[in-house]
């Protein structure tokens, strides 16, 4: 929590438009105060409060939120590899947003309800592919994600080449995963979503722990696998699609954050999810400030970035997780 | 007292009865060995008793009661299932640990006494040397204690066990059979226990369940049930069957197989 704070105030001062940190202490001081000066904002105000606060906000509750949807598809799923982005969850509700965008529809719940539809339907074909062969096994779980990324990305070529060039440039960039439409307006819909789903999931904490060991065992210990599995199904897609339909695809966080939460502090869920909490918020907060401040003026998807780093991760997993994860 | 009872109970998942008209009661203090090839039904009638299934025809009543909470069920009755399939790594001291759940509610963490009984149960089953290690990671004979181990942390009344000695050496085979008895007699646990060891169940059960084809071919004591003719219709062994000079129960010597290889016995 310490370590948020820190991050949150060091990107805060790093951007292009040169922020001093007293300075910003000063204007954040002056607000929380509610002494601001009435009238005009300086510039450095407005970068502030209105572009950069929002924005360090957002990403920090991007990666929370992807890490937490991580960590509920690797209990429904068995498997420390399951992830949003890698099974095509993102995939679905990116598919789900852009018919959003190009009919239009881009504004408000609509965005986040095609988004959730869409990852609910490729959550759906996923679970019912890799139980096809009685128990669900990591490659066939792979395979179908693979799958399931392959026909989405044929939809967004198809929903491309019908769109006009103005939508083109801006559902290009969101695909690559695109923080920059921060705004207060998207938190408010963000932050409540990804806050009550991250403290439905603490409180179900002790049921991930034994729904992660398989649903028959965590019948015979008195949880009604059928129903929760459902809840945290709902709750894992309801987690990503409100993510995902703002920011674009960003993937990997899912599987990277959980992962190194579990290495330090186990896979007892009830650190593991507040824990990956802060680190998720951190480690894609810590991305956006390099993918803002890389190649200042311009900026660098965040999305590629996270790729940049998940996937040689991902790759090393499976290398040496072969005989464990596989 | 009936803790376990059975009226005609018929199951299918589709296509044919895997269970047809099985009727039997386990009393309190019962040790049962449920017995039968391959196949025969045996996981199912497991899952029937732990209401993880419902039966198509008849009834099962626990505790004397035909409608159960699945939370009393879980405070009450304990499963050692055959595998664990999950990926996530646990540690064993948290997969014991997780036995403890039905006994203890919220979110908070294991109390002092949750700890102690847990720690005294690794003892128990020879696990705790290497509590802190993947389960994920262990030998089948080294998850099978642990599973037993999570099993007993439950503090069950009823103790239901789907070949819980498969994976074991022989000495851990007797301690696991051992343990479980010396429980039966000084805690009174109900001990259910599917098994392919013909020899060790007459041995350590008062009762045994023949099964073939989803019904029940025989019941009653081990010197009942385990007889030639039962063996030659349920396994097609010819076996030479006399009783073993300690203990004077049934004691089975394979001689051959009238039909085909068998080596369940």
């Amino acid at each position: 929590m310490i370590i948020s704070l820190l991050t949150i105030i060091f990107s805060s001062v790093s951007g292009i438009a040169d922020i001093r940190f007293k300075e910003a202490f000063d204007i954040i001081l002056k607000r929380l105060t509610g002494n601001a000066v009435n009238g005009q904002m300086s510039d450095k105000e407005i970068i502030l409060l209105e572009i950069r606060i929002p924005r360090i906000i957002f990403s920090f509750l991007v990666g929370a939120s992807l890490s937490i949807a991580g960590i509920l598809f690797q209990v429904i799923l068995k498997n420390p590899l399951a992830e949003p982005y890698i099974l095509g969850v993102s995939g679905g509700s990116a598919v789900g947003a852009i018919i959003a965008i190009i009919f239009g529809l881009s504004y408000g719940i609509y965005l986040t309800v095609f988004s959730f539809t869409g990852a609910l339907i490729s959550v759906v074909v996923l679970i019912f592919i890799s139980t096809l062969g009685g128990e669900m096994s990591a490659s066939v779980l792979l395979l179908g994600g693979v799958i399931i990324n392959a026909f989405f990305s044929a939809i967004v070529m198809f929903l491309l080449s019908i769109a006009s060039r103005g939508e083109i440039q801006s559902v290009v960039f969101w695909l690559m995963g695109d923080l920059s439409q921060a705004s207060y307006k998207n938190l408010e819909v963000v932050f409540p979503v990804v806050l009550t789903g991250t403290i439905i999931s603490f409180f179900l904490s002790r049921k991930l722990n034994l729904l992660s060991l398989g649903d028959e065992v965590a019948l015979q210990l008195g949880v009604n696998a059928k129903v929760y599995g459902r809840l945290i199904l709902i709750l894992a897609s309801l987690l990503t699609a409100t993510v995902v339909s703002m920011s674009g695809l960003i993937g990997f966080v899912g599987l990277i954050i959980p992962h190194i939460v579990r290495l330090i502090l186990g896979s007892d869920h009830r650190i593991l999810i507040p824990a990956s909490f802060f680190t998720g918020g951190i480690y894609l907060l810590f991305s956006d400030t390099l993918a803002r401040t890389l190649r200042a003026p311009s900026e660098i998807p965040v999305g590629v970035i996270t790729a940049i780093i998940g996937a040689p991760f991902f790759l090393y997993l499976l290398r040496k997780g072969r005989t464990e994860i596989l | 007292m009936k803790q376990i009872e059975l009226n005609n109970v018929s199951f299918s998942y589709g296509n044919g009865w895997v269970l047809e008209n099985i009727s039997f009661n386990v009393c309190k203090g019962d040790m049962a060995g449920i017995l039968g090839p391959n196949g025969c039904g045996k996981t199912t009638l497991l899952r029937l008793i732990y209401k993880a299934i419902k039966p198509l025809e008849g009834n099962i009543r626990l505790f004397g009661k035909e409608s159960i909470k699945r939370s009393e069920i879980s405070k009450k009755i304990g499963v050692v299932p055959q595998r664990d399939i999950s990926n996530i790594p646990f540690t064993v001291f948290e997969i014991v640990m997780m036995g403890r759940y039905p006994q203890t509610r919220g979110i908070s963490f294991e109390k002092k006494e949750d700890v102690e009984i847990v720690n005294k149960i690794m003892v128990l089953l020879d696990i705790s040397h290497f509590k802190e290690k993947y389960f994920n990671k262990l030998s089948g004979g080294e998850r099978q204690r642990v599973l037993i181990a999570r099993a007993i942390a439950q503090e069950p009344e009823i103790l239901l066990l789907d070949e819980p000695t498969s994976h074991l050496d022989l000495k851990h085979q007797l301690e696991c059979y051992r343990l479980l008895r010396k429980l039966n007699s000084e805690r009174n646990l109900t001990v259910l226990i599917v098994s392919h060891d013909l020899n060790i169940a007459s041995e350590y059960c008062n009762q045994l369940i023949l099964f073939r084809n989803g019904a029940i071919h025989d019941k009653g004591t081990p010197d009942k049930v385990i007889t030639n003719d039962n063996l030659k219709k349920v396994y097609e062994i010819d076996a030479f069957i006399d009783s073993n000079p300690f203990s004077s129960k049934p004691r089975i010597t394979i001689i051959g197989n009238n039909k085909t290889l068998n080596k369940n016995t």
